[in-house]
């Protein structure tokens, strides 16, 4: 109660701290607006704005190759993330249930591939795929997407598990339920949120991934490796265009995936 | 009660968690349609022993029967008890009919033929017309009463219900145990209910395992565990007590003389064999003393026990006032009603007296002893 009203007579006194957010908002929007702006932008010139159009946005949809690449973006984020919510909820299950020696050792090693920057678990990967003579191919890059979406949804679900009741499973076992029925009707439903939102945020982290990809394509675009290339030919409006369709898809799923974790406490905030 | 067949059989349940030992030891026979409980403080293996007879826990040695089978490695499922859990674990994603439905469900009846077996399991625990709220739109005791109603549904051979007023405040939980007497009676299925609350299980319990340390303590009815204590522990976990030390000063056959602070107190009931010099603790519940300003030859003759204290503390507690006296180094108190009150002052110097039957008697042990003082501290 005292600390409330503390912080309510701080706010008062500090009309500043408004200001300052706002000025934070508008630091990180900023960009995003003028991307979005010079993406309508009729004229070639990224400088001077000439008019509306939305010529840019009909040219993405006709351009083979950018097509491509989003389809193969979206299978790898797809399967990643298939994988990720299988084995990453299985994890969590296991982590919560089974206790043994070296748990914390074995969790803070199973975050890692979300800790160590890009370029770490990209060239790791890249020599160990060249060890085992693995073709780089998509399914190089797929198993490079796993490393990270899995441990996403793995933490989301078992920070759901943490403040679940026990007892609720018990419960469901006492009256009856086999553990696989105790798991579909009783443990699933509760955790599904979780599961669903790790998956989105997984995918959002899957879909923009550009450095480890990087290192374990060869030949195979995904959309964010497609989007770098063009950028070797400068800035365009073409870019713009498919970087407010990427944002707009972003945001979207983020909003989706906030929708289903619901409370933020839920959350844990990886990125 | 009339129906001594054995419903629950536990021998020589002795359960560990690492090095550490739950429950030790434990040897206990309950009855069919009996309301059992299963008391001790925190910590003294009264749960675990529930867990163990429900499934969720598998005895490290010993042999669990329910019914004369042998269930000791069976799965919960498997196993026709039902638990209330402390926080009533109601699916959240379930209205209340789904909840109650849920152990039907299990066991393969359909959904239109469980209705009527829900609606009477909702009348059960006068919760009729709730069947499509979530449990989140419940109070705490209406949870309680749909985590009733779910375990009973499906008709379990016995309840085991864990601490389940436990979170209930004072007024409701006191309702709570006329509700769950009255369904015992209603359905004449075997209660076996876990608590650390003394009173609870006094007034519901047909007989009371007292439980410490994981071992068993004393297990016998209401009476017997208020009246005959078999440990210090016992008689200061049940009830308000007093406990005397002192030193055997005379050893007859039915009776032992102690010393208290110089005044002898003469008891009838002792537990273990002693003799002359060994120090012992003495037992009396302070609602067995009386407290006269003279001590005429009929009280004299009334209680063998007898002797002058000065009123050290008075404490009003509403409808009686507890009264401590002081003679030498001990302390005693006794319960007086408003009534008798008569307006007694601090320092005032009066006749306490006892009968010698009141007295109970213990050996003086190390371990007896600490038991009973950590318990005061509580």
């Amino acid at each position: 109660m005292n600390k409330t009203s503390t912080l309510k007579r701080k706010g008062k006194s500090f009309p500043f701290l408004g200001i300052y957010g706002a000025f934070v908002y508008f630091y990180l929007y900023f960009p995003l607006l003028v991307v979005f702006v010079y993406s309508l932008n009729s004229s070639r010139s990224t400088m001077k704005f000439e008019g509306v159009t939305f010529d840019w946005y009909i040219r993405l949809f006709q351009n083979k190759e950018l097509l491509n690449s989003l389809f193969h973006s979206l299978q790898v984020s797809g399967l990643a993330v298939l994988f990720a919510v299988v084995v990453g909820t299985s994890g969590a299950l296991f982590l919560n249930r089974i206790e043994f020696k070296g748990k914390d050792f074995f969790r803070t090693l199973a975050m890692l591939p979300i800790i160590l920057p890009g370029i770490i678990v990209g060239l790791s990967l890249l020599i160990f795929f060249l060890n085992l003579k693995l073709q780089l191919s998509m399914w190089t890059v797929i198993l490079g997407h796993i490393s990270f979406t899995t441990p996403v949804v793995m933490f989301q679900v078992l920070a759901r598990l943490a403040r679940l009741s026990r007892n609720l499973e018990n419960a469901a076992m006492d009256l009856g339920a086999n553990p696989f029925q105790a798991f579909i009707y009783v443990t699933f439903p509760m955790i599904k949120r979780a599961v669903i939102g790790g998956a989105l945020l997984a995918f959002t982290m899957s879909f923009d991934e550009i450095i480890i990809t990087y290192f374990l394509t060869s030949t195979f675009n995904t959309l964010p490796i497609y989007l770098y290339g063009m950028l070797r030919f400068g800035l365009s409006p073409e870019v713009y265009a498919i970087s407010t369709v990427v944002l707009g898809l972003s945001i979207l799923l983020i909003i989706l995936m906030a929708k289903y974790t619901g409370s933020s406490e839920e959350t844990i905030i990886i990125r | 009660m009339n129906n001594q067949e054995t419903e629950i059989q536990l021998i020589q349940i002795t359960k560990k968690f690492g090095n550490f030992t739950a429950v030790q030891n434990v040897n206990l026979e309950i009855h069919h349609g009996e309301f059992f409980s299963l008391l001790g403080p925190s910590g003294c293996g009264k749960t675990t022993t529930l867990r163990m007879i429900a499934g969720l826990e598998e005895p490290t040695e010993g042999q669990i029967c329910l019914a004369g089978e042998d269930v000791t490695y069976k799965p919960a499922y498997l196993r026709n008890v039902n638990t209330v859990f402390q926080d009533y674990a109601l699916f959240p994603h379930m209205t209340v009919e789904e909840n109650i439905y849920f152990p039907l469900k299990m066991k393969k009846v359909k959904y239109s033929s469980a209705r009527a077996m829900i609606e009477e399991a909702l009348s059960l625990v006068n919760m009729t017309g709730f069947g499509k709220r979530y449990p989140q739109q419940l109070s705490g005791g209406q949870r309680q009463r749909i985590a009733l109603a779910r375990s009973l549904v499906n008709r379990p051979r016995a309840l085991l219900l864990d601490e389940p007023l436990g979170a209930l405040d004072f007024k409701l939980r006191i309702a709570m145990q006329k509700v769950l007497k009255d369904i015992q009676k209603n359905v004449d299925i075997t209660f076996i209910y876990v608590t650390h609350d003394q009173t609870e299980a006094i007034t519901m319990s047909d007989r009371i395992c007292v439980m410490k340390d994981g071992v068993i303590h004393q297990i016998g009815t209401p009476d017997e565990i208020y009246n005959s204590p078999e440990s210090t522990f016992v008689a200061s976990f049940i009830g308000d007590m007093n406990f005397l030390e002192g030193q055997v000063v005379q050893k007859g056959e039915n009776s032992v003389t102690i010393d208290v602070d110089g005044k002898p107190i003469i008891s009838t009931r002792f537990e273990g064999t002693f003799s002359k010099g060994d120090s012992v603790v003495a037992c009396i519940r302070p609602e067995k003393i009386c407290l006269d300003k003279m001590c005429d030859s009929e009280f004299q003759n009334k209680f063998e026990n007898h002797f002058q204290a000065s009123i050290h503390r008075i404490v009003f507690r509403g409808t009686d006032y507890e009264i401590t006296l002081k003679f030498g180094q001990s302390e005693i108190r006794l319960i007086e009603s408003a009534s008798e009150f008569n307006n007694k002052k601090i320092g005032d110097q009066l006749f306490i007296g006892f009968q010698k039957d009141d007295v109970i008697t213990y050996l003086k042990e190390c371990k007896k002893v600490c038991d009973y003082e950590t318990n005061l501290d509580n």
